[in-house]
């Protein structure tokens, strides 16, 4: 084992004469304990890449082993281990957090690879020449990392898809919010537009915008589509108004005219809190048919609304207790809940609402009676979230 | 999990709302500030006053970089600087900058013990208590309650602009002197011109402009309202110090004194406050060095601590961040401990460590200076000739002063 600051800086012999001073190793990313592909050398004040093979480490002396050096051309695309790794932030899949690289690990049993990075004090000391106190290194393996390009920013993507996608999306807004702008760009776009959709959802206000803001549309439609409407609305509101005009063309027609309606509410109102998307079904159908027409359906909310001929609203009922319910009982008769708001409630009576009834949906509906949206309980605790936010604030 | 995320957002909630020109302006007047600003005008009357001028221009750019690197890279300054110059270099500028700020939290107890002892309490006693109880206010989370009260406070400031108007003032001199430089080679002259400048333009400041844009989130849209509030910031700092410098000015420099111990600095006051003007200036004074006794250690600890990848901030406990909590403690300790030293002046203390302060800007302007001309991480928003300017002619004034200081002690 041996570390990378070990080799940054050191001579390169040939012939018992200095060749060159190593200032890099480049690595192949895509195997678990990824290979160094390349070695750059400075000679003379030019910097060459040359193969690994090339290069005999044998009891920290190292020396070319050829004297018709194969030179390798230079690829940016490449990943450094000093450019892109060394001292910079990389997410621990494990711990699920930002750590920083305070050096390199490599294996040089067999050929020269990449084992891990070490992210503690030890790393720190002995970097500085100061491994005066024994401690104990803390290394986290290579298949643990997502390292990104210290360029554009852009996630290294090992194996064929990227392992951010195991995190669950709040981990993922937690990293959002902690990484540069670059690297926050970079784990949207190696992210699965859903994952990804989720992940913003989770990131505080500030983030969100910040994400919307620089995030080129036209690359970035899928997950702008995945959003849900209330979200989107939520933030396009703070967006640089030219911004803001063109995530409504992405997002297509029928969801941009959600987003619209939308927007066109104030934020401290039913209509600002609902949820556009809801299920509603005909208060005549038996349970057994409102089942089937469940399991039809990808989006599965926990309440359901109920409404008459007209679709004027009838009440709201709960998926498990219709799961329960007798098969052939008709809707209308087993509805409980029959409280609605319309969408310029404030949003303080409306958390009264919720606790006086023990509400876990409430539906919004227009002045016909019409459902045009539903407030779900985990809505009116993100907002409580924010208002403490800005309490502690003011 | 939420180890890095807004941390100074969460220590001072009202950053979230305001910007950084009314926190810098009353950050900015720390202990030191109060004291040098009063120093220069009651010791040397208007005679230093072109360089406020001047540091005015020097502040607003050198916040501006930061805030622009800010918002362009999303990270802060000793981020930046771990991330293109390795360890090393980083590990020099964060002893530098933990230097610079054991100073400046030198200079924040020594305005305690000052303040204090204007009614009569021993620096003995007011400094050890004080010293546990903003250890347990900042780690307890009161310091994020109590932050309102110390802002609103400070517009104690504004007493300064009242006496400066009482007591009549040179303003023709005053205003003149703003613009016709005058120079001495005076050693205390020059110590206390580069304590001026020292004082106004801190590597504490600079860091934490930075980190605050990054941890608000802001983007390349923001720059614009930034620069404005960044530049407003600088301004209204030195608009109030240039009434602290008029208001000595005028009464105790008009009067043939001058400043032998912190506590006569109150004497700028009395043409406003009459027999109250002692106690006026202790809870001014009193109020600016809690504030910065408690938010330069803590900030301290934060970037030298996430410069090296440890667990960092106050929503950690003290078992899983002991490195930050461990240093918070040692900058508190050492800190105190210099002003509790028999042979140390508070006077020379406050303005000593501006002095030093500015003096280990310099270092700091190198890394700021190369970083925010690097194409590849600003792109089209790395710096222009005019910043550069503004940046280098900084760096060599402090740099010039601080050599002429040097040699003026050898020569006597």
């Amino acid at each position: 084992m041996i570390y990378l600051s070990q080799l940054l800086g050191r001579t390169v012999y040939f012939q018992k004469k200095p060749f060159g001073k190593i200032i890099d190793l480049a690595v192949f990313t895509n195997r678990p304990q990824p290979p160094i592909s390349k070695i750059e050398i400075k000679r003379d004040k030019k910097k060459i890449t040359i193969s690994p093979h090339a290069v005999r480490i044998i009891n920290n002396h190292i020396e070319l082993s050829t004297p018709n050096i194969p030179l390798l051309p230079y690829d940016h695309k490449d990943f450094y281990l000093a450019e892109d790794l060394l001292d910079k932030q990389v997410i621990d899949m494990d711990g699920r957090r930002l750590v920083r690289v305070n050096d390199v690990v490599l294996d040089n049993t067999e050929e020269l690879k990449v084992a891990g990075i070490e992210i503690g004090f030890y790393g720190v000391l002995h970097r500085l020449g100061l491994s005066l106190i024994p401690l104990k290194p803390r290394i986290i393996p290579w298949q643990f990392i997502e390292a990104f390009d210290y360029q554009t920013g852009n996630v290294q993507i090992k194996l064929t898809q990227s392992k951010l996608n195991s995190l669950h999306p709040s981990e993922l807004a937690d990293i959002l919010e902690d990484v540069g702008i670059k690297e926050r760009l970079g784990i949207v776009a190696a992210l699965d537009a859903n994952k990804a959709a989720r992940a913003i959802e989770e990131t505080d206000n500030q983030t969100q915008i910040s994400i919307l803001e620089e995030l080129p549309v036209s690359g970035f439609k899928e997950v702008l589509t995945k959003m849900h409407t209330a979200e989107l609305a939520d933030i396009l509101n703070y967006l640089n108004p030219l911004k803001n005009q063109e995530i409504q063309e992405a997002l297509g027609v029928e969801k941009a005219n959600r987003v619209k309606k939308l927007l066109s509410f104030s934020e401290d109102t039913a209509g600002g809190l609902m949820h556009p998307t809801f299920l509603s079904f005909d208060s005549v159908k038996t349970v057994k048919e409102t089942l089937k027409a469940l399991s039809y359906h990808d989006f599965s909310p926990e309440t359901i609304m109920v409404t008459n001929g007209g679709g004027k609203l009838v009440g709201t009922l709960k998926t498990k207790d219709i799961i329960h319910a007798d098969q052939l009982s008709i809707l209308k008769d087993i509805v409980k809940d029959r409280q609605f708001v319309y969408p310029d409630r404030d949003t303080h009576s409306i958390f009264k609402l919720f606790t006086e009834y023990n509400l876990r949906a409430l539906p919004v509906v227009d002045k016909e009676k019409k459902p045009v949206g539903i407030i779900i309980i985990d809505d009116l605790l993100k907002r409580i979230e924010e208002q403490n936010q800005q309490n502690e604030a003011i | 999990m939420k180890q890095f995320r807004n941390f100074f957002i969460r220590l001072l909630p009202i950053l979230a709302i305001i910007g950084p020109g009314i926190i810098s302006g009353s950050v900015d007047n720390d202990a030191g500030g109060i004291t040098t600003y009063s120093v220069v005008g009651a010791n040397f009357g208007y005679t230093m006053l072109w360089a406020l001028f001047l540091t005015t221009f020097s502040l607003a750019v050198t916040q501006e970089v930061g805030a622009r690197m800010g918002l362009i890279t999303g990270k802060g300054l000793a981020s930046l600087i771990r991330e293109k110059f390795g360890i090393k270099w980083t590990t020099f500028i964060m002893a530098v900058l933990m230097i610079a700020n054991l100073g400046t939290i030198a200079a924040e107890f020594a305005g305690i013990a000052a303040a204090l002892d204007i009614f009569g309490i021993s620096k003995l006693i007011s400094i050890p208590i004080l010293a546990i109880v903003i250890y347990f206010m900042v780690v307890k989370g009161s310091f994020k309650k109590l932050e309102k009260i110390f802002l609103v406070a400070s517009a104690f400031y504004l007493v300064y602009i009242i006496s400066a108007f009482i007591s009549h003032p040179d303003w023709g001199l005053g205003i003149k002197s703003l613009v016709v430089p005058s120079f001495s080679l005076n050693k205390t002259y020059i110590i206390t011109l580069i304590a001026l400048i020292g004082t106004t333009i801190t590597p504490w400041g600079q860091f934490f402009i930075q980190d605050y844009v990054v941890d608000k989130k802001l983007s390349k849209e923001d720059i614009q309202v930034e620069r404005g509030d960044v530049f407003f910031g600088s301004f209204l700092t030195n608009f109030i110090s240039f009434f602290i410098i008029l208001a000595c000015a005028a009464t105790i420099f008009a009067h043939g004194k001058s400043i032998i111990d912190a506590k006569d600095a109150a004497l700028a006051l009395e043409p406003l406050a009459g027999k109250f003007a002692s106690a006026l200036f202790a809870f001014g004074l009193l109020n600016a060095s809690i504030f910065g006794a408690a938010l330069v250690p803590v900030s301290t600890s934060y970037v030298i601590t996430e410069a090296f990848g440890f667990e960092s901030g106050l929503n950690f406990s003290f078992k899983d961040a002991p490195q930050f909590y461990g240093l918070f403690a040692f900058l508190l300790i050492v800190g105190a401990f210099f002003v509790l030293l028999p042979f140390m002046p508070l006077l020379t203390i406050l303005v000593i460590s501006q002095a030093v302060n500015a003096i280990l800007l310099l270092p700091i302007l190198i890394f700021v200076f190369i970083l925010s001309n690097d194409k590849k991480l600003l792109g089209n928003y790395a710096n222009n000739k005019f910043v550069n300017i503004i940046l280098l002619i900084t760096f060599i004034a402090i740099a010039v002063s601080s050599i002429v200081y040097f040699f003026s002690l050898f020569l006597g």
